[in-house]
Protein backbone atom coordinates (compact mmCIF):
# COMPACT_ATOMS: atom_id res chain seq x y z
CA UNK A 1 0.00 0.00 0.00
CA UNK A 2 2.67 2.19 0.61
CA UNK A 3 4.92 1.85 -2.51
CA UNK A 4 3.26 4.19 -4.50
CA UNK A 5 1.58 7.01 -3.24
CA UNK A 6 -2.12 6.97 -4.08
CA UNK A 7 -3.83 9.53 -6.46
CA UNK A 8 -6.94 11.39 -4.96
CA UNK A 9 -8.97 9.19 -7.14
CA UNK A 10 -7.84 5.84 -5.56
CA UNK A 11 -7.72 7.30 -2.22
CA UNK A 12 -11.73 8.77 -2.66
CA UNK A 13 -12.40 4.95 -3.93
CA UNK A 14 -11.19 3.46 -0.98
CA UNK A 15 -13.12 5.79 1.37
CA UNK A 16 -16.34 5.19 -0.67
CA UNK A 17 -15.30 1.21 0.35
CA UNK A 18 -15.03 1.64 3.21
CA UNK A 19 -18.33 3.48 4.08
CA UNK A 20 -20.30 0.96 1.62
CA UNK A 21 -22.98 0.37 4.49
CA UNK A 22 -24.34 3.67 4.79
CA UNK A 23 -27.07 3.95 2.20
CA UNK A 24 -26.27 5.07 -0.85
CA UNK A 25 -28.21 8.22 -1.64
CA UNK A 26 -27.06 9.56 1.84
CA UNK A 27 -23.01 8.33 0.91
CA UNK A 28 -23.45 10.31 -2.33
CA UNK A 29 -24.28 13.37 -0.30
CA UNK A 30 -21.14 12.97 2.11
CA UNK A 31 -19.19 12.47 -0.23
CA UNK A 32 -20.26 14.34 -3.28
CA UNK A 33 -17.43 16.49 -3.45
CA UNK A 34 -14.03 14.35 -1.99
CA UNK A 35 -12.94 13.85 -5.13
CA UNK A 36 -12.31 17.34 -5.48
CA UNK A 37 -11.47 18.18 -2.02
CA UNK A 38 -8.75 15.68 -2.23
CA UNK A 39 -7.62 17.20 -4.74
CA UNK A 40 -6.72 20.20 -3.30
CA UNK A 41 -5.06 18.04 -0.88
CA UNK A 42 -2.86 16.60 -3.16
CA UNK A 43 -1.99 20.01 -5.03
CA UNK A 44 -0.22 20.86 -1.50
CA UNK A 45 2.93 20.34 -2.22
CA UNK A 46 5.05 18.19 0.35
CA UNK A 47 3.62 15.09 1.80
CA UNK A 48 1.41 12.45 -0.29
CA UNK A 49 -1.96 12.10 0.64
CA UNK A 50 -2.03 9.04 3.21
CA UNK A 51 0.78 10.19 5.00
CA UNK A 52 -1.32 13.83 5.70
CA UNK A 53 -4.58 12.02 5.95
CA UNK A 54 -3.86 8.70 7.25
CA UNK A 55 -5.25 5.48 5.95
CA UNK A 56 -8.67 5.77 3.56
CA UNK A 57 -10.22 3.81 6.33
CA UNK A 58 -9.30 6.26 9.01
CA UNK A 59 -10.25 9.13 7.26
CA UNK A 60 -13.82 7.08 6.75
CA UNK A 61 -14.52 6.92 10.27
CA UNK A 62 -13.17 10.41 10.99
CA UNK A 63 -15.43 11.74 8.06
CA UNK A 64 -18.56 9.02 9.48
CA UNK A 65 -18.01 10.33 13.17
CA UNK A 66 -18.13 14.01 11.79
CA UNK A 67 -21.39 13.61 9.72
CA UNK A 68 -22.84 11.20 12.00
CA UNK A 69 -24.73 13.79 14.01
CA UNK A 70 -26.93 14.68 11.85
CA UNK A 71 -30.47 16.70 11.80
CA UNK A 72 -32.33 15.09 14.78
CA UNK A 73 -35.90 12.51 14.09
CA UNK A 74 -34.22 9.78 13.02
CA UNK A 75 -35.24 7.06 15.74
CA UNK A 76 -33.54 4.30 13.38
CA UNK A 77 -30.26 6.39 12.77
CA UNK A 78 -30.12 7.02 16.70
CA UNK A 79 -29.92 3.20 17.42
CA UNK A 80 -27.94 2.03 14.57
CA UNK A 81 -25.61 4.48 16.33
CA UNK A 82 -26.09 2.94 19.64
CA UNK A 83 -25.17 -0.21 18.07
CA UNK A 84 -22.14 1.19 16.49
CA UNK A 85 -21.06 2.60 20.37
CA UNK A 86 -21.92 -1.28 21.25
CA UNK A 87 -19.53 -1.89 18.71
CA UNK A 88 -16.77 -0.19 19.43
CA UNK A 89 -16.63 -0.67 22.48
CA UNK A 90 -16.44 -4.77 22.33
CA UNK A 91 -13.90 -3.88 19.94
CA UNK A 92 -12.04 -2.29 22.34
CA UNK A 93 -12.25 -4.71 24.93
CA UNK A 94 -10.98 -7.42 21.88
CA UNK A 95 -8.13 -5.26 21.12
CA UNK A 96 -6.91 -4.92 25.27
CA UNK A 97 -7.80 -8.69 25.60
CA UNK A 98 -5.42 -9.13 22.54
CA UNK A 99 -2.34 -8.47 24.67
CA UNK A 100 -3.16 -11.35 26.88
CA UNK A 101 -1.55 -14.62 25.43
CA UNK A 102 -4.13 -17.24 25.96
CA UNK A 103 -6.91 -14.92 24.97
CA UNK A 104 -4.83 -14.28 21.73
CA UNK A 105 -4.07 -18.08 20.74
CA UNK A 106 -7.92 -18.62 21.83
CA UNK A 107 -8.97 -16.24 19.20
CA UNK A 108 -6.71 -18.04 16.69
CA UNK A 109 -7.91 -21.17 17.90
CA UNK A 110 -11.42 -20.13 17.63
CA UNK A 111 -12.23 -20.04 13.82
CA UNK A 112 -11.30 -23.98 13.86
CA UNK A 113 -13.85 -24.82 16.35
CA UNK A 114 -16.57 -23.39 14.18
CA UNK A 115 -17.27 -26.67 11.42
CA UNK A 116 -17.78 -28.79 15.02
CA UNK A 117 -20.01 -25.87 16.55
CA UNK A 118 -22.10 -26.31 12.95
CA UNK A 119 -22.65 -30.11 13.93
CA UNK A 120 -23.06 -29.84 17.99
CA UNK A 121 -25.85 -26.62 17.01
CA UNK A 122 -27.92 -28.95 14.55
CA UNK A 123 -28.00 -31.93 16.91
CA UNK A 124 -28.78 -29.80 20.18
CA UNK A 125 -31.89 -27.94 17.76
CA UNK A 126 -33.33 -31.43 16.25
CA UNK A 127 -33.06 -33.02 20.16
CA UNK A 128 -34.75 -29.78 21.70
CA UNK A 129 -37.32 -30.08 18.43
CA UNK A 130 -37.24 -34.54 19.65
CA UNK A 131 -37.84 -33.26 23.37
CA UNK A 132 -40.31 -31.00 23.08
CA UNK A 133 -42.63 -33.62 20.99
CA UNK A 134 -42.33 -36.19 23.83
CA UNK A 135 -38.82 -37.55 23.65
CA UNK A 136 -36.41 -36.86 25.99
CA UNK A 137 -33.05 -38.30 25.74
CA UNK A 138 -29.70 -37.07 24.55
CA UNK A 139 -29.62 -39.82 21.66
CA UNK A 140 -32.50 -40.13 19.15
CA UNK A 141 -34.38 -42.88 20.24
CA UNK A 142 -35.69 -44.15 16.69
CA UNK A 143 -34.85 -44.29 13.23
CA UNK A 144 -37.26 -41.61 12.31
CA UNK A 145 -35.42 -39.57 15.27
CA UNK A 146 -31.83 -40.17 13.89
CA UNK A 147 -33.49 -39.16 10.38
CA UNK A 148 -34.66 -35.66 11.35
CA UNK A 149 -31.57 -35.04 13.23
CA UNK A 150 -28.73 -36.05 10.65
CA UNK A 151 -31.36 -33.65 8.31
CA UNK A 152 -31.01 -30.93 10.93
CA UNK A 153 -27.35 -31.19 10.91
CA UNK A 154 -26.78 -31.39 7.65
CA UNK A 155 -28.83 -27.99 7.42
CA UNK A 156 -27.10 -26.34 10.06
CA UNK A 157 -23.67 -27.27 8.33
CA UNK A 158 -25.25 -26.41 4.60
CA UNK A 159 -26.80 -22.93 6.20
CA UNK A 160 -23.46 -22.31 7.55
CA UNK A 161 -21.46 -22.65 4.67
CA UNK A 162 -23.76 -21.16 2.53
CA UNK A 163 -24.55 -17.38 4.49
CA UNK A 164 -20.90 -16.48 4.68
CA UNK A 165 -21.58 -13.56 2.72
CA UNK A 166 -23.86 -10.97 4.61
CA UNK A 167 -26.84 -12.84 4.53
CA UNK A 168 -30.09 -10.69 4.62
CA UNK A 169 -30.74 -9.20 7.99
CA UNK A 170 -33.64 -10.90 9.05
CA UNK A 171 -31.50 -14.18 7.65
CA UNK A 172 -28.60 -13.20 10.52
CA UNK A 173 -30.77 -12.36 12.90
CA UNK A 174 -32.60 -16.00 12.42
CA UNK A 175 -29.19 -17.85 12.36
CA UNK A 176 -28.36 -15.66 15.65
CA UNK A 177 -31.41 -17.22 17.41
CA UNK A 178 -31.02 -20.23 16.24
CA UNK A 179 -27.15 -20.51 17.45
CA UNK A 180 -28.39 -18.74 21.26
CA UNK A 181 -31.02 -21.65 20.96
CA UNK A 182 -28.73 -24.31 20.38
CA UNK A 183 -26.45 -23.04 22.70
CA UNK A 184 -28.95 -23.13 25.88
CA UNK A 185 -29.64 -27.04 24.79
CA UNK A 186 -26.18 -27.79 24.69
CA UNK A 187 -25.60 -25.89 28.02
CA UNK A 188 -29.01 -27.93 29.49
CA UNK A 189 -28.01 -31.24 28.43
CA UNK A 190 -24.90 -30.60 29.89
CA UNK A 191 -26.17 -29.65 33.68
CA UNK A 192 -28.93 -32.64 32.99
CA UNK A 193 -26.57 -35.61 32.21
CA UNK A 194 -25.74 -36.81 35.90
CA UNK A 195 -29.38 -36.15 36.81
CA UNK A 196 -31.01 -38.38 34.01
CA UNK A 197 -30.61 -41.80 34.50
CA UNK A 198 -32.28 -42.11 37.97
CA UNK A 199 -35.80 -43.11 39.15
CA UNK A 200 -36.27 -46.79 37.06
CA UNK A 201 -32.59 -47.72 37.36
CA UNK A 202 -32.67 -49.07 40.97
CA UNK A 203 -35.76 -50.38 42.51
CA UNK A 204 -36.53 -50.95 46.06
CA UNK A 205 -38.66 -53.69 47.21
CA UNK A 206 -40.57 -53.29 50.32
CA UNK A 207 -41.42 -56.57 50.65
CA UNK A 208 -44.84 -57.72 51.40
CA UNK A 209 -46.65 -57.58 47.86
CA UNK A 210 -43.52 -56.50 45.73
CA UNK A 211 -44.05 -52.34 45.21
CA UNK A 212 -40.89 -50.83 44.07
CA UNK A 213 -39.83 -47.57 45.98
CA UNK A 214 -38.16 -45.19 43.27
CA UNK A 215 -35.30 -43.82 44.74
CA UNK A 216 -34.40 -40.15 42.73
CA UNK A 217 -30.48 -40.18 42.75
CA UNK A 218 -28.54 -43.50 42.16
CA UNK A 219 -25.11 -41.74 41.64
CA UNK A 220 -23.75 -44.24 43.67
CA UNK A 221 -24.99 -46.61 41.53
CA UNK A 222 -22.93 -45.81 38.61
CA UNK A 223 -25.84 -44.38 37.00
CA UNK A 224 -28.07 -47.44 36.71
CA UNK A 225 -25.93 -49.84 35.36
CA UNK A 226 -25.49 -52.39 38.18
CA UNK A 227 -26.90 -55.17 37.84
CA UNK A 228 -25.58 -57.67 40.38
CA UNK A 229 -23.24 -57.35 43.18
CA UNK A 230 -20.32 -58.85 44.53
CA UNK A 231 -19.81 -58.60 48.32
CA UNK A 232 -16.10 -59.88 49.68
CA UNK A 233 -15.01 -60.11 53.56
CA UNK A 234 -12.54 -58.06 53.97
CA UNK A 235 -9.64 -61.00 53.84
CA UNK A 236 -10.85 -61.69 50.14
CA UNK A 237 -13.65 -64.35 50.79
CA UNK A 238 -16.36 -63.80 48.61
CA UNK A 239 -19.84 -63.54 50.24
CA UNK A 240 -23.08 -65.17 49.63
CA UNK A 241 -26.69 -64.01 50.60
CA UNK A 242 -25.12 -61.03 51.35
CA UNK A 243 -28.47 -59.12 52.36
CA UNK A 244 -28.66 -55.48 51.72
CA UNK A 245 -30.84 -52.51 53.12
CA UNK A 246 -30.96 -48.89 52.79
CA UNK A 247 -31.09 -46.12 55.90
CA UNK A 248 -34.48 -46.69 56.55
CA UNK A 249 -34.35 -50.75 56.50
CA UNK A 250 -35.72 -51.20 52.63
CA UNK A 251 -34.00 -53.55 50.79
CA UNK A 252 -31.74 -52.77 48.22
CA UNK A 253 -32.31 -54.59 44.58
CA UNK A 254 -30.82 -53.72 41.56
CA UNK A 255 -32.91 -54.55 37.75
CA UNK A 256 -30.65 -57.18 36.42
CA UNK A 257 -33.44 -57.75 33.55
CA UNK A 258 -32.21 -54.24 32.27
CA UNK A 259 -29.48 -56.05 30.82
CA UNK A 260 -31.37 -58.77 29.92
CA UNK A 261 -31.05 -61.17 32.78
CA UNK A 262 -33.00 -62.97 35.51
CA UNK A 263 -32.69 -64.62 38.67
CA UNK A 264 -32.86 -68.28 38.91
CA UNK A 265 -35.62 -69.44 41.01
CA UNK A 266 -34.56 -72.82 42.39
CA UNK A 267 -36.64 -75.72 41.29
CA UNK A 268 -39.19 -76.29 44.07
CA UNK A 269 -37.44 -73.92 46.72
CA UNK A 270 -38.59 -70.49 47.85
CA UNK A 271 -38.45 -67.84 45.22
CA UNK A 272 -35.10 -66.13 45.88
CA UNK A 273 -34.95 -62.65 47.80
CA UNK A 274 -33.90 -59.74 45.97
CA UNK A 275 -31.44 -58.28 48.17
CA UNK A 276 -29.33 -61.37 48.83
CA UNK A 277 -26.17 -60.58 47.13
CA UNK A 278 -24.38 -61.75 44.73
CA UNK A 279 -27.72 -62.69 42.77
CA UNK A 280 -28.06 -65.57 41.15
CA UNK A 281 -28.78 -64.82 37.59
CA UNK A 282 -28.78 -65.84 34.02
CA UNK A 283 -29.87 -64.95 30.44
CA UNK A 284 -33.21 -64.16 30.06
CA UNK A 285 -33.86 -65.79 26.97
CA UNK A 286 -32.52 -68.93 27.90
CA UNK A 287 -35.28 -71.01 27.63
CA UNK A 288 -36.14 -72.87 30.66
CA UNK A 289 -36.31 -76.23 28.87
CA UNK A 290 -31.86 -76.03 28.74
CA UNK A 291 -31.36 -76.50 32.14
CA UNK A 292 -33.01 -79.94 31.68
CA UNK A 293 -36.39 -81.70 32.03
CA UNK A 294 -36.98 -81.84 35.36
CA UNK A 295 -35.82 -78.73 35.98
CA UNK A 296 -37.94 -77.25 33.22
CA UNK A 297 -41.05 -78.77 34.52
CA UNK A 298 -40.95 -77.00 37.84
CA UNK A 299 -39.31 -73.44 36.91
CA UNK A 300 -42.61 -71.95 36.09
CA UNK A 301 -42.12 -68.91 37.34
CA UNK A 302 -44.91 -66.68 38.54
CA UNK A 303 -45.52 -64.24 36.79
CA UNK A 304 -45.28 -61.80 39.75
CA UNK A 305 -42.71 -63.57 42.14
CA UNK A 306 -44.37 -62.07 45.42
CA UNK A 307 -41.09 -61.84 47.08
CA UNK A 308 -41.74 -61.76 51.05
CA UNK A 309 -38.68 -61.41 53.23
CA UNK A 310 -39.38 -62.48 56.03
CA UNK A 311 -38.58 -61.25 59.74
CA UNK A 312 -35.37 -62.35 59.38
CA UNK A 313 -34.50 -60.58 56.94
CA UNK A 314 -34.00 -57.61 59.41
CA UNK A 315 -30.14 -56.96 58.78
CA UNK A 316 -30.63 -55.49 62.57
CA UNK A 317 -32.89 -54.46 65.73
CA UNK A 318 -32.92 -51.12 64.30
CA UNK A 319 -33.19 -51.59 60.81
CA UNK A 320 -36.48 -53.62 60.58
CA UNK A 321 -37.80 -53.96 56.64
CA UNK A 322 -41.31 -53.18 57.89
CA UNK A 323 -43.33 -52.86 54.87
CA UNK A 324 -42.90 -49.12 55.36
CA UNK A 325 -43.10 -47.98 52.50
CA UNK A 326 -41.53 -44.25 53.12
CA UNK A 327 -39.85 -42.99 49.59
CA UNK B 1 -5.97 16.87 28.04
CA UNK B 2 -6.86 15.67 24.37
CA UNK B 3 -7.72 18.89 22.57
CA UNK B 4 -9.47 16.37 20.27
CA UNK B 5 -11.64 15.45 22.17
CA UNK B 6 -12.48 19.27 23.06
CA UNK B 7 -12.68 20.18 19.45
CA UNK B 8 -15.14 17.62 18.34
CA UNK B 9 -18.20 19.52 20.36
CA UNK B 10 -17.37 22.78 19.28
CA UNK B 11 -16.37 21.96 15.93
CA UNK B 12 -19.30 23.45 14.12
CA UNK B 13 -19.35 26.57 15.73
CA UNK B 14 -15.62 26.98 14.64
CA UNK B 15 -16.79 26.58 11.46
CA UNK B 16 -19.54 28.87 11.32
CA UNK B 17 -17.04 31.12 12.73
CA UNK B 18 -14.69 30.91 9.73
CA UNK B 19 -17.19 30.94 7.70
CA UNK B 20 -19.22 34.14 8.99
CA UNK B 21 -16.24 35.72 8.43
CA UNK B 22 -16.30 35.06 4.53
CA UNK B 23 -17.01 32.21 2.25
CA UNK B 24 -14.71 29.48 2.19
CA UNK B 25 -14.04 25.90 0.14
CA UNK B 26 -13.41 22.65 2.18
CA UNK B 27 -9.66 23.11 2.18
CA UNK B 28 -9.88 26.93 2.65
CA UNK B 29 -11.86 26.08 5.74
CA UNK B 30 -8.87 23.34 6.97
CA UNK B 31 -6.28 25.68 6.81
CA UNK B 32 -7.88 28.56 8.47
CA UNK B 33 -8.93 26.47 11.24
CA UNK B 34 -5.56 25.57 11.75
CA UNK B 35 -4.05 29.25 11.43
CA UNK B 36 -6.63 30.24 13.81
CA UNK B 37 -4.59 27.99 16.55
CA UNK B 38 -6.76 24.83 16.13
CA UNK B 39 -3.75 22.81 14.57
CA UNK B 40 -5.35 19.29 15.62
CA UNK B 41 -8.43 19.57 13.24
CA UNK B 42 -8.83 16.93 10.95
CA UNK B 43 -9.53 17.15 7.62
CA UNK B 44 -12.17 14.59 7.16
CA UNK B 45 -13.69 16.36 10.77
CA UNK B 46 -14.05 19.36 8.48
CA UNK B 47 -15.48 17.68 5.39
CA UNK B 48 -17.93 15.77 6.77
CA UNK B 49 -19.08 18.94 9.17
CA UNK B 50 -19.27 20.93 6.36
CA UNK B 51 -21.49 18.64 4.25
CA UNK B 52 -23.55 17.90 7.85
CA UNK B 53 -24.42 21.61 7.92
CA UNK B 54 -25.19 21.79 4.19
CA UNK B 55 -27.90 18.96 4.52
CA UNK B 56 -29.06 20.69 7.57
CA UNK B 57 -29.41 23.55 5.32
CA UNK B 58 -27.44 25.76 7.80
CA UNK B 59 -25.16 26.55 4.49
CA UNK B 60 -25.40 27.90 0.53
CA UNK B 61 -23.31 26.37 -1.85
CA UNK B 62 -22.07 27.54 -5.35
CA UNK B 63 -19.18 25.94 -7.28
CA UNK B 64 -15.90 28.42 -8.53
CA UNK B 65 -13.87 27.00 -11.51
CA UNK B 66 -10.45 27.39 -11.52
CA UNK B 67 -7.97 27.41 -13.80
CA UNK B 68 -5.37 25.65 -12.41
CA UNK B 69 -6.68 23.34 -9.85
CA UNK B 70 -10.03 21.34 -9.49
CA UNK B 71 -13.45 23.17 -9.41
CA UNK B 72 -13.84 24.33 -5.51
CA UNK B 73 -16.96 24.44 -3.96
CA UNK B 74 -17.40 27.07 -1.71
CA UNK B 75 -19.82 27.13 1.84
CA UNK B 76 -21.30 30.47 3.17
CA UNK B 77 -23.90 31.14 6.03
CA UNK B 78 -27.44 31.87 4.93
CA UNK B 79 -29.89 32.92 8.10
CA UNK B 80 -30.44 29.77 9.40
CA UNK B 81 -26.47 28.99 9.83
CA UNK B 82 -26.47 32.57 11.05
CA UNK B 83 -29.00 31.84 13.97
CA UNK B 84 -27.29 28.41 14.59
CA UNK B 85 -23.93 30.64 14.71
CA UNK B 86 -25.47 33.21 17.05
CA UNK B 87 -27.21 30.33 19.53
CA UNK B 88 -24.10 28.53 19.36
CA UNK B 89 -21.77 31.25 20.18
CA UNK B 90 -23.77 32.38 23.01
CA UNK B 91 -23.97 29.38 24.74
CA UNK B 92 -20.08 28.52 24.65
CA UNK B 93 -19.43 31.85 26.24
CA UNK B 94 -21.77 31.05 28.97
CA UNK B 95 -19.63 27.42 29.31
CA UNK B 96 -16.07 28.92 28.73
CA UNK B 97 -17.18 31.32 31.55
CA UNK B 98 -18.30 28.44 34.11
CA UNK B 99 -15.23 26.65 33.03
CA UNK B 100 -13.28 29.61 33.46
CA UNK B 101 -15.30 30.12 36.94
CA UNK B 102 -14.47 26.66 38.46
CA UNK B 103 -10.87 26.95 37.33
CA UNK B 104 -10.51 30.33 38.88
CA UNK B 105 -11.81 28.38 42.09
CA UNK B 106 -9.55 25.58 41.75
CA UNK B 107 -6.43 27.88 41.79
CA UNK B 108 -7.10 30.38 44.67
Amino acid sequence: MTNSPMTPREYAGAVREALADLPDREREELLEDLDDHLSEVAAEPGQSLEERLGSPEAYAAELRAAYGGRPAGHPRRRTARARARTAAALRAAHARLLALPPYRQAVAFAPELRPAWWVLRGYALALAVLGVIGEGSLVPRDLAGWVFTLVLVWASVWLARRSRPAATRWGRAAAAAANVVAAIVVIGALADVPGRPSEADVALDGGGPRYAVRVQDVSAFAGGEVTNIFPYAEDGTPLHGVRLYDQDGRPITVDPELSGQSLVVPCGGEPPLRNAFPLDLRPMEMPPGDDGPGEAACATPSPSPSVSPSASASPSASGSPSPSPGR
Amino acid sequence: MDSSQLLKGVLDLAVLAVLADRDSYGYDVVRRLREAGLEDVGDASVYGTLRRLFKAGALTSYVVASDEGPHRKYYGLNDVGRAQLASSATTWAAFAATMDDLLKELST
